[in-house]
């Protein structure tokens, strides 16, 4: 699971980051290191579709916040994928 | 670091150069970071916002304006060209039929892959937003249909400039009402390859109708007219340049995520 628009509201969901605090944030609990370029690519989307907005720039660091509908959007992606690990947790057994 | 920005569309560096700048300065820049910058500068350029752009919309409209002076200009041409040099110019008028078919089409597929997000929005406050603009092409493309009955049934130099008056009107009045609606819609995934596709045929209808142009003049040169390739360049050339500005600067934003 790699998809760095879910990174990015599953590391926002412990409070607002800015882009070097989520690069360090998501290598340390998925073990996946995004590129500069894809990081701020899915942080455009995300700001596009209002699930992120930006919090008050410090220096050229400028923070992240999920928004209510970024809360909405990552819990219905959790369940979907809780629903997936739990059909693949069922069936393993059975075809090994 | 800079000039790796400048990869980026314009309005895409003035919202997130400077973090983006900030984050590259702040780690060693391999090749590999350098490659996933580019790729997704290119992804931004090809991508853009997914919306319907207006200015694609009027690019094709202005290029159609050519394309129909451009069919009127070119009618019964094979009858001043001998058969042996015929060839040519036979291929550069397949091209630009072909070209002009494909662009069409991409502008139809976008049409329709808008459509049922546009009639969902009709109920949801689009149609008191678009209504003013719905009637008036409506009512323009009906005064098109009666200029095109009276050339048919009285003829005149007066009726056909008329005529043609009225059906650029209609077409860039149902250019306005779609570019209208679109700024309303959700983004669409193709939009960006639907731009290319639509810039591209432009480029290739330009290259083939010069082709043509050059070769008829060439074997019958009083057949093509200064004054209508003044006006099929003039349509052509402000489509393309205003098409190619929505392919060379798309708006920040993008894709469904997650």
């Amino acid at each position: 699971m790699n998809d760095p628009g879910l990174l990015i509201l599953t590391s926002l969901s412990s409070g607002p980051k800015h882009g070097h605090a989520l690069l360090r944030d998501i290598e340390e609990f998925a073990g996946i290191r995004l590129g500069p370029g894809t990081l701020y690519g899915a942080i455009t989307r995300l700001e596009t579709r209002g699930l992120i907005e930006p919090l008050g720039a410090r220096d050229r660091r400028q923070p992240y916040r999920l928004t209510p509908a970024g809360e909405t959007a990552l819990a219905d992606s959790l369940a979907r994928l809780r629903r997936i690990v739990d059909a693949g947790a069922t069936r393993l057994p059975a075809t090994t | 670091m800079r000039l790796l920005l400048r990869l980026y569309p314009r309005r895409w560096r003035e919202r997130y150069g400077a973090e983006l700048l900030e984050l590259l300065e702040s780690e060693p820049v391999t090749w590999r970071v350098r490659v996933d910058v580019v790729v997704a500068a290119v992804r931004e350029r090809v991508h853009g916002s997914g919306r319907p752009e207006p200015r694609v919309l009027w690019g094709w409209s202005l290029f159609v304006v050519g394309g129909m002076a451009f069919q009127k200009t070119s009618e019964h041409w094979q009858t001043v060209i001998p058969t042996a040099d015929r060839g040519i110019p036979t291929a550069a008028f397949d091209a630009v039929q072909a070209a002009a078919a494909i662009g069409a089409a991409a502008v139809l597929v976008g049409v329709l892959l808008a459509l049922p997000a546009f009639l969902h929005d009709l109920g949801n406050g689009g149609w008191a937003a678009v209504r003013l603009q719905l009637l008036i092409a409506s009512l323009a493309t009906v005064t098109a249909a009666a200029a095109l009955v009276t050339v048919a049934l009285s003829g005149g130099a007066f009726s056909a400039w008329a005529l043609v008056a009225s059906v650029v009107s209609s077409l860039f009045a149902w250019t306005h009402a779609a570019a209208t609606a679109g700024r309303r819609l959700p983004p669409l995934r193709v939009h960006g390859y639907l731009t290319l596709a639509v810039a591209g045929s432009m480029v290739a209808v330009m290259t083939a109708a010069a082709v043509w142009t050059v070769s008829v003049a060439s074997a019958a040169p009083s057949f093509v007219g200064h004054a209508h390739l003044a006006v099929i360049a003039t349509f052509t050339f402000a489509g393309l340049a205003i098409a190619g500005s929505a392919v060379r600067s798309p708006h920040a934003g993008g894709r469904a995520m997650p």
